[in-house]
């Protein structure tokens, strides 16, 4: 053995007997780092608005995943079609998690405003747990957007426009308010439909 | 401090380009471009492959656990794959004869083909073809396989009960007992260095 030789294996065997009375020091938790969580909450990507998630709903994308973060009465009361409920009392539940635990699905929170789902979006993704979205403005958003669409006497500029046609669209599919045209008049009238449509789709949504 | 990038971060590609162009400049120095040198493990007239295989691992493993130690790396960040027995066992047995026939492993075909080795440029063509099969075939013939004899995400330490320390010991010891070996079966043979 030349010297070069003898060289490397009494520092490779130097280094390995350092190491080896040496432990590995793990993270104490899975948990990721406030600077990331940081990061994540200030991105916009991870709202969905009601209007994206009616797009999907009608599309019947199957990567997507609702979770109605709500207590278990207003979910029967009212839900969105195929949402399953995490209360988001029970929302660390590891049967729940495991909703969550996949990489395959877009999971969708979503609550009566954002807030509430903004609260299950921040536990899930401390946990790591990725691609998790919220729902922007949660069931009153979709309510006002998607069932009610505003109509709009004075169409403002083609986007707009654009927006409240697929609004519409929308809205006939689920049932809401079905607006024609022009028709102000009838107000009162398909306002009382709304109502009666919601429950139908309770039932639908539950089912 | 590890990682450098987030993981979902786009930096990681650039990284990943440097990494790679570093890789593949050092495999092209250390010859690993030529399949005599490859395959010369196989016949026993050259054992640079193990040697650069033991240094690697080693040298991987040493580094990562002085990082760890020093608090600049997290294991936790580390993704592990699934030790699958007989799948590994399968896998291992197709790749060493597509080793020793063609004379590559696949990153270093690339690498050959890179320099314009027509030979390396049909391995490749091979594996294409072979990624073909496998994807196509899958259902009937490999689905059942390669999920088979599943051991989770184990560590060789950790199967036969030693820390990560006292198995990188062994593993280095068992790197130098290979260098010494295959230094002596040349020189009980009388091999020569060759340069291609």
């Amino acid at each position: 053995m030349n010297g070069k030789n003898l060289f490397g294996v009494v520092v490779l065997v130097i280094l390995g007997l350092f190491i080896a009375f040496t432990t590995v020091k793990t993270s104490e938790t899975n948990e990721i780092s406030p600077d990331l969580l940081n990061k994540k909450i200030i991105q916009q990507t991870r709202y969905f608005t009601p209007e994206e998630v009616a797009g999907m709903i009608i599309s019947g994308d199957p990567s997507l995943q609702l979770i109605d973060v709500r207590s278990e009465i207003f979910y029967n009361k009212f839900t969105l079609k195929g949402a399953i409920n995490i209360p988001i009392a029970d929302f660390l539940k590891q049967e729940n998690l495991d909703y969550l635990d996949q990489d395959v699905y877009k999971t969708v929170l979503f609550s009566n405003g954002t807030s509430d789902a903004d609260v299950a979006w921040i536990l899930a993704t401390r946990l790591g747990y990725e691609n998790v979205y919220v729902m922007k403005g949660g069931l009153n958003s979709w309510v006002e957007n998607i069932l009610q669409p505003n109509d709009k006497s004075v169409i403002w500029d083609r986007i707009d426009d654009e927006m409240y046609q697929y609004r519409r669209g929308a809205s006939e599919y689920f049932g809401g308010k079905t607006i024609e045209a022009d028709d102000g008049g009838s107000a009162p009238k398909t306002k009382k439909k709304v109502v009666r449509r919601k429950k139908k789709e309770v039932e639908g949504g539950c089912g | 401090m590890a990682p450098i990038f987030e993981q979902s971060s786009e930096w990681n590609f650039l990284a990943a380009l440097f990494i790679g162009i570093a890789f593949g400049w050092v495999l092209e120095r250390a010859g690993f471009s030529t399949s005599r040198k490859l395959a010369g493990v196989f016949y026993g007239y050259d054992f640079v492959v193990i040697k650069v295989f033991f240094t690697a691992a080693i040298t991987a493993a040493l580094g990562l656990l002085f990082l760890n130690f020093f608090g600049i790396f997290d294991f936790e960040m580390v993704w592990m794959p699934t030790t699958y027995t007989w799948p590994t066992i399968v896998g291992g047995i197709i790749m060493g004869l597509g080793f020793v026939t063609g004379g590559f492993c696949p990153g270093t075909s690339v690498c050959a083909a890179a320099t314009g080795k027509l030979d390396a440029l049909a391995f490749m063509g091979g594996i294409i073809i072979g990624i073909f099969f496998y994807s196509f075939t899958y259902e009937p013939l490999w689905e059942t396989l390669r999920a088979s004899g599943k051991l989770g995400k184990v560590k060789i330490g950790e199967l036969i009960g030693l820390n990560e320390g006292v198995a990188v010991l062994a593993f280095i010891a068992f790197g130098l007992f290979a260098f010494w070996l295959v230094d002596k079966i040349k020189k009980v043979y009388n091999i020569k260095d060759v340069e291609y």
